[in-house]
């Protein structure tokens, strides 16, 4: 038995820059939206949310700035680049197709 | 696009290298705000606050493997990693430092005498005579059955230059000889060392003086008659200031009155490895400076003070040049066998002269250093 809020291979990069691409926000507020947009069926944990989005700063991706928080705290909030944009409609086409083509297969009636 | 991509990477990598500090707090301060949030949640739902940040730090699952996780990604680790292990060789070096000096210093001998044995064969060996074309230039030496480096006789010498096919010219020159020396007529000498050349040595050796000019070949014909000089190029510079007005000026060598003709180029320092002379004059002004005082210089036979070299025709081997002086050296032990008997002559290149194997010179080959032990020594590494 899969735990529900265990991932499908690479498709957190996918989450995260649909997500950032709404407005800027920051780790812990990313986890929140993530929760309450996929009606807490997805999870992400701390432990890959973060190694990730540093990946996508790396790649050029996402970008980061310090700035104050509704509380006046400093965080660190992410936001997506022109190139993650492009990246985020490939990575979104690519998905279209390939859950499309996983859901065709279950739907096959049994012969 | 794969311009903006590197435009993008590069910055957050040279970030991450220069300010490293920098950005490792900054990663801190982003977990910790998270962490923080995480805990006021688990309080939101009715934790102890004890309990939720257990729960929180668990759901972290280890804030330091996170870190290291992320520092991943940012693909320098080869770098840190490098200046860590640089770190740590250097502190284990500190804790002992009996064994790190002795290391150290095994390494500083030992890449020392490497490369001052090397420097040594090069200097030596590897590096030819400072003038145009030196390969042509060979030496002629004279031969007994004790040395087989000798020199030749002013006499030898010129009947050598008169009786050979072999050479575009020969050229002979006495060794350096203590000179006192003055540059202005009244001050006190001091001793320099000046070399005795024919009248055409730096014509044969193809050097063309940086000021003046070089010796005229009848400038070594009449002994005592042309008392002319050529400085070398650091007596130039240390006595005159290079004072290019030095030519046609008087100084005085031995207690007499010279005038310098001209001075040698900076790239001729002399033909010499070690011991370079100051300055040169004519052969013919052997009176005024020291020769053999038990014999005449420009007449006795056996009176053999000068080294001959000669520069080989085109086309012509030193083998070849070598057969004629054999001849030659024939002749003269049959018409002054009073001088020359059992004494032959050969051609030597820079190589042999280098590398020969007698006292004269520095010998570099491996025989030479059990030449050194003591025999009792050289008797045990005898084969039994």
């Amino acid at each position: 038995m899969s735990k529900p809020n265990d991932l499908v291979q690479g498709t957190l990069d996918l989450l995260l820059l649909k997500i950032l691409a709404l407005e800027p926000l920051h780790g812990w507020a990313i986890t929140l939206r993530l929760k309450s947009i996929s009606g807490d069926v997805l999870q992400v944990s701390e432990g890959s949310l973060y190694p990730a989005l540093h990946k996508l700063e790396q790649e050029g991706w996402i970008t980061a700035e310090w700035k104050q928080t509704e509380n006046n705290r400093r965080a660190k909030f992410y936001s997506l680049t022109r190139l993650g944009r492009k990246q985020l409609e490939s990575e979104a086409a690519n998905w279209q197709r390939l859950s499309a083509a996983i859901s065709h297969v279950i739907q096959l009636s049994e012969v | 696009m794969r311009i903006e991509h590197w435009w993008f990477t590069a910055r957050l990598r040279l970030r991450s290298i220069l300010r490293r500090n920098r950005v490792e707090q900054e990663l801190d301060e982003e977990l910790q705000f998270h962490l923080e949030h995480k805990i006021q949640e688990g309080i939101a739902h009715g934790l102890s606050p004890k309990e939720a940040r257990y729960r929180a730090m668990r759901a972290m699952d280890g804030l330091e493997q996170r870190k290291e996780e992320i520092r991943d990604m940012r693909r320098i680790h080869w770098l840190t990693d490098f200046l860590d292990d640089v770190h740590y060789a250097i502190r284990s070096l500190r804790r002992t430092p009996g064994l790190t000096a002795f290391v150290v210093i095994t390494l500083a001998v030992g890449i020392g005498s490497t490369s001052m044995c090397f420097s040594t064969v090069d200097g030596l060996i590897l590096r030819p005579y400072p003038i145009p074309r030196p390969s042509g230039v060979v030496s002629l030496v004279s031969t007994s059955h004790d040395n087989s480096f000798d020199s030749f006789s002013y006499r030898e010498y010129l009947d050598i230059r008169g009786h050979t096919k072999s050479y575009d010219g020969v050229i002979a020159n006495a060794s350096e000889g203590a000179v006192g020396f003055s540059a202005d007529p009244g001050t006190t000498p001091r001793a320099r060392a000046g070399m005795m050349v024919c009248g055409n040595y730096f014509r044969v050796l193809g050097v063309e003086p940086q000021l003046g000019r070089a010796f005229r070949d009848d400038e070594d014909q009449a002994p005592g008659r042309d008392a002319v000089v050529v400085l070398a190029p650091d007596l130039w510079k240390n006595e005159f200031a290079s004072d290019p007005s030095v030519v046609g000026r008087t100084i005085r060598l031995n207690g007499r009155d010279f005038t310098v003709i001209g001075v040698a180029p900076d790239t001729f320092p002399g033909m010499l490895i070690f011991a370079n002379p100051d300055f040169y004059m004519p052969l013919a002004m052997a009176p005024v400076l020291s020769t053999n005082p038990q014999k005449h210089f420009f007449e006795d036979r056996d009176d053999r003070e000068l080294s001959v070299k000669a520069r080989l025709r085109p086309g012509t081997t030193p083998r070849q040049a070598d057969s004629e002086l054999a001849v030659l050296a024939q002749n003269f032990e049959r018409d002054y066998p009073q001088f020359n008997r059992n004494r032959g002559a050969a051609v030597r290149t820079q190589f042999e002269m280098l590398t020969r194997n007698d006292a004269a010179a520095l010998n570099l080959s491996p025989a030479a250093a059990t030449k050194v032990l003591p025999s009792s020594l050289r008797q045990k590494m005898r084969p039994l």
